[in-house]
């Protein structure tokens, strides 16, 4: 079966807990006509990598908050005793998965990463992975997520 | 030859020899002169008076058959150098002719007489010579007179003798007169004496000397320059002086120059005078020399001595006599002053031990203070076999190691004093003495310091009472040290009866607690209690402790109302028969370690141990290195957001219309920030325990103003935020406060609310009143939080592992930041769960005293 490369879908995928913090980069993304498909925890985003991985969902990129939040409130309070995991790298899990757990390589899926965290550990990781690594700080645009947006996700013509 | 014309009177002579004889006898009955020459003289002009006589000279002799003195009417003795050796020269100069019993004729050559008299000479008296008379007469009446004179030679010389004892017995008179008007008063003083005696005796220096420990020293002296510069002190037969003491013999000398006449009365052989007296230029007399010992109980007390110049009239043995006398008057007078008065001290209380020491100098000139007697007591106290094992001792050797140089100081001090005053006191002290056996005896000494100032200078006796000191008086002032060494630690001890009254309080604890001493003994201890009620508790709990506690914290409370952390020990003190008497304990003010333990979130119901509280510290260096790494990504965070929303605009990505439906956010993003670095500013005044000003703040309006900030936040979680303003303004309308902090009481609390409530839930701030006072209420439906998490949330840096997973950023300061806001308002905070509506609420409820809520929004 010879494989051609489906269009890029006009959709991106958003893991993100503080939403309310990137209302600014849902407005980019629409601006530039793509659908925005937000969630919110690991858990969720797993199932949405899964989706991916066997190809029922495509997306032109996936933005990956560093330390979005394990599960939601609801869930957590159902599990309430159970250990939870670390929760500060849950970004870079995710990604490790994408690409180590489900073969989700640069090629096939465009995963960027969103942190507040500067250190080396994780560009270090986010680089072996191919993943690009943004801060949320305020920064010129061209080393902002605003210039990898404006680069991947092209305007309808 | 001159033998037989002895025994014929013509009868012409006679009635001039019975005249002559009457005259002399009248003389002797009532003598008009005191002075003995002067008597000499009157005898004299009898003689002269004599039908043919022209002048007259009598020679009165000492028992010795030496020349004394003379008394003349017109017959003048040889130019000489004196008196004395006038008279000496004189006999010389007769040698054997005075031997004549009948008389004889004196050559011109020897006595010169005017005109053309002779002289003739007749030795008075046998076969003893009392005296000489020298008489000139006209060659034709010599025979007569020769012949009236030797028929009245019995009568003349015991006339010469007779005033010789007049003369002796009128000065024992002047002396008794003396020794009365001068020992009869109270504080009778050396000084004058020896004037007085110099008078008596014609002396020209008179020195009394005084016994003191072995010693002849000072005790006056017409020479006010002896003994200035060197004391004197005359040693056992050390010069002529030190013989008089040690033979306790009188000592008279002619010529105190002759080392042959020293030798044969003194048997000594004696140098340059050791302290002679000085005369009017400066050189010391020589001379006679008359000194007598002063006895008394045959011991000798001192020596009286005096001096004239050589060649004026003789010491006679009466003169020696009547200084005896005055000697001993004086010697009884000074020895019980002194002597007995050591000894009174002594023996007044011969229970305890008591040693006499004395402070003198030794070789070195080091003073150095010797035992000089003990008593019974001491000498049982100290082991020994005998009094004499000690005396003579260093006093130093009695005490043990290092404990005389612990009273030094204060006895040196006595002693200036004692020298001054004549007796001063010291002590009781307390010291060890050691045994002859070695071991020490605690002991409690008085100390007695007696000068004897009849010496010069004042020598110093220091009496040592020494009691063995009781087992209880050690416990007490072992007691007292520890009590001191607490001091210097402030540690306060105290003791409290079983009612709570404070035993004995102390200056520690009335510098700790503000209260003076009289305000502590008239106050219960559970008044030091920040809650009184504590102390029931402590005590309870002491109680079930075997009646001990170690290292509790209790707050306590200061006079002027503050409070702090007190560490302790306590423990129930019982009777011997095991029942309870009351309680002592140690304290000491730890509040600035409690408020450090507190700061680190570590207990503050205990003092930490040093390895713990390090690590608290560690962690807490930790802790806020991440703390500013988490803020700084918390900041991050909305500041982007707000940077990017605008830079959508600015590139045309939103328009104005979009612009402004996010406008809210961003501006609630901003206000986020800048509440972030609001609660640092708050966190450092509150850690810093800084008083604020208090004003009226309306709560209801505090909690309105909040809403709005929050309104867009709850938005977007679709929460409702229910303020029930109506319920803050009857129940808790203003509080006394700082506006800004209680504000952010409400954001902090709002916030977490927010952040941890599901979605479509309410938040619902009101107020309600409770028995202890009004309360403010926060509550909302979301994550429980487990009961042994409910009081660690409000631990610094503390976050449930549930809020962890769901913000993965987060400092945990919030809710330690409201309840240290809460608490500098006098309110506490507690986190509760409440069921209402069927539903379990997380709820915060913050409980003000009434005080701090009295006050109501005026209408």
């Amino acid at each position: 079966m010879t494989q051609t490369a489906p269009p890029t879908p006009r959709r991106v995928l958003i893991i993100e807990d503080q939403i309310g913090d990137l209302l600014w980069l849902l407005d980019l993304i629409r601006s530039r006509g793509y659908e925005t498909v937000l969630v919110t925890n690991e858990d969720a985003a797993r199932r949405r990598l899964e989706a991916v991985s066997r190809g029922e969902e495509s997306y032109a990129l996936a933005i990956v908050d560093v330390a979005v939040a394990i599960k939601d409130l609801a869930d957590l309070i159902a599990l309430d005793d159970q250990f939870f995991e670390d929760s500060q790298d849950t970004g870079i899990r995710l990604c490790r998965y994408a690409r180590h757990g489900l073969g989700l390589t640069p090629e096939r899926f465009t995963l960027a990463c969103l942190t507040v965290r500067d250190d080396l550990d994780v560009r270090r990781e986010m680089k072996a992975l191919q993943v690009p690594l943004f801060n949320k700080a305020a920064q010129s645009p061209a080393e902002s997520i605003r210039g990898f947006i404006e680069q991947q996700l092209k305007p309808p013509a | 030859m001159e033998a037989s014309s002895a025994a014929l009177l013509s009868p012409d002579e006679f009635p001039l020899a019975l005249q002559l004889a009457r005259e002399a006898a009248s003389l002797i009955a009532s003598p008009q002169h005191r002075d003995f020459s002067g008597l000499l003289a009157d005898l004299a002009t009898c003689i002269a008076r004599l039908p043919g006589a022209e002048a007259a000279l009598v020679i009165a002799f000492d028992e010795a058959g030496e020349p004394l003195t003379s008394g003349t009417h017109g017959l003048d003795l040889p130019p000489a150098a004196s008196p004395l050796e006038a008279l000496a020269k004189l006999c010389q100069d007769l040698g054997p002719r005075l031997a004549r019993p009948e008389g004889f004729t004196v050559p011109p050559e020897v006595l010169p007489v005017p005109g053309a008299a002779q002289v003739w000479g007749l030795p008075l008296g046998q076969p003893q010579t009392a005296g000489l008379l020298f008489v000139a007469t006209t060659p034709e009446s010599a025979t007569a007179v020769q012949s009236v004179l030797r028929e009245g030679r019995t009568i003349l010389a015991a006339a010469v003798q007779s005033f010789l004892k007049t003369e002796a017995w009128s000065r024992i008179e002047r002396l008794q007169n003396l020794a009365r008007k001068t020992f009869g008063k109270q504080n009778w003083s050396l000084d004058k004496l020896p004037w007085r005696l110099a008078r008596l005796f014609r002396a020209d220096a008179v020195t009394i000397l005084v016994e003191e420990h072995g010693e002849l020293r000072l005790g006056a002296s017409t020479d006010p320059r002896l003994g200035k510069g060197v004391p004197v002190v005359y040693r056992l037969g050390k010069g002529l002086t030190g013989s008089i003491f040690a033979s306790a013999r009188s000592l008279r000398l002619s010529n105190t120059q002759d080392p042959e006449e020293i030798w044969r009365h003194a048997r000594i052989r004696r140098g340059a005078p050791l302290f002679p007296e000085r005369d009017d230029n400066g050189g010391f007399f020589s001379g006679q020399f008359l000194g007598v010992p002063m006895l008394f109980e045959g011991k000798v007390v001192g020596v009286l001595r005096m001096s004239r110049r050589g060649g004026a009239a003789r010491f006679t043995a009466e003169d020696e006599k009547a200084l005896q006398f005055f000697a001993d008057l004086l010697g009884a007078a000074l020895a019980p002053s002194w002597h007995l008065l050591v000894a009174k001290s002594v023996f007044e209380s011969v229970s305890e031990a008591i040693a006499v020491s004395r402070h003198e100098r030794d070789a070195a000139g080091n003073t150095i203070s010797r035992i000089v007697t003990v008593n019974a007591g001491a000498q049982t106290q100290l082991g020994l076999a005998s009094p004499a094992e000690i005396q003579g001792r260093d006093v130093r050797e009695v005490y043990a190691p290092g404990e005389y140089e612990k009273i030094r100081e204060g006895l040196l001090e006595k002693m200036a004093e004692a020298k001054l005053k004549g007796r001063a006191e010291y002590g009781p002290v307390s010291s060890r003495v050691c045994r002859e056996d070695g071991t020490f005896v605690p002991v409690r000494i008085s100390y007695r310091i007696l000068a004897n100032r009849r010496v010069s200078p004042p020598s110093l006796y220091t009496m040592g009472l020494a009691r063995e000191t009781s087992e209880s008086e050690r416990l007490a002032e072992q007691h007292q040290r520890i009590l001191q060494l607490l001091d210097t630690f402030s540690v306060v001890y105290f003791q409290a009866d079983r009612d709570g009254w404070t035993q004995q309080p102390n200056e520690t604890e009335s510098r700790v607690t503000g209260y003076s001493l009289a305000e502590l003994s008239r106050m219960k201890r559970e008044q030091l209690f920040a809650d009184p009620k504590k102390r029931a508790d402590f005590i309870k709990e002491t109680r079930e402790h075997e009646g001990r506690l170690a290292r509790r914290i209790q707050k306590m409370k200061r006079k002027d109302g503050t409070t702090f952390w007190a560490e302790g020990d306590i423990r129930i003190v019982r009777d011997s028969e095991g029942r309870e008497v009351g309680v002592e304990g140690l304290y000491r003010d730890r509040t600035d370690r409690i408020l450090v333990q507190d700061f680190l979130n570590a207990d503050t119901d205990r003092i930490l141990e040093d390895n713990e509280l390090f690590a608290k510290l560690r962690a807490d260096a930790e802790f806020h290195l991440n703390y500013l790494m988490s803020l700084g990504h918390q900041l991050q965070t909305p500041l982007g957001s707000l940077v990017e929303t605008l830079r959508n605009f600015e590139k045309g990505v939103t328009d104005v219309q979009r612009l402004s439906d996010r406008l809210p956010y961003v501006i609630g993003q901003a206000v986020v920030c800048s509440r972030l670095v609001r609660n640092l500013s708050y966190m450092d005044k509150i850690l810093r325990g800084e008083t604020f000003e208090r004003e009226p703040v309306t709560m209801a309006k505090l909690a309105i103003e909040t809403r709005l900030d929050f309104v867009h936040l709850a938005k977007e979680k679709r929460l409702d935020l229910l303020v029930d303003d109506a319920s803050l303004d009857r129940h808790l309308p203003r509080v006394q406060g700082h506006r800004e902090l209680l504000r952010q009481v409400f954001v902090n609390l709002v916030d977490n609310a927010i952040k941890y409530s599901l979605p479509g839930t309410e938040i619902r701030v009101r107020a309600r009143v409770w028995p202890q006072g009004p309360a403010l209420e926060i509550s909302n439906q979301g994550f429980p939080i487990r009961e042994e998490d409910r009081e660690k949330i409000f631990q610094r840096g503390f976050r449930t592992r549930q809020a962890q997973a769901l913000v993965p950023h987060g400092t945990g300061l919030g809710l330690w930041l409201v309840r240290k806001i809460v608490e500098a308002h006098g309110a506490s905070i507690r986190c509760l769960e409440e069921t209402e509506d069927g539903q379990k609420r997380v709820l915060f409820r913050i409980l003000f005293p009434h005080s701090a809520a009295g006050l109501r929004r005026s209408p």
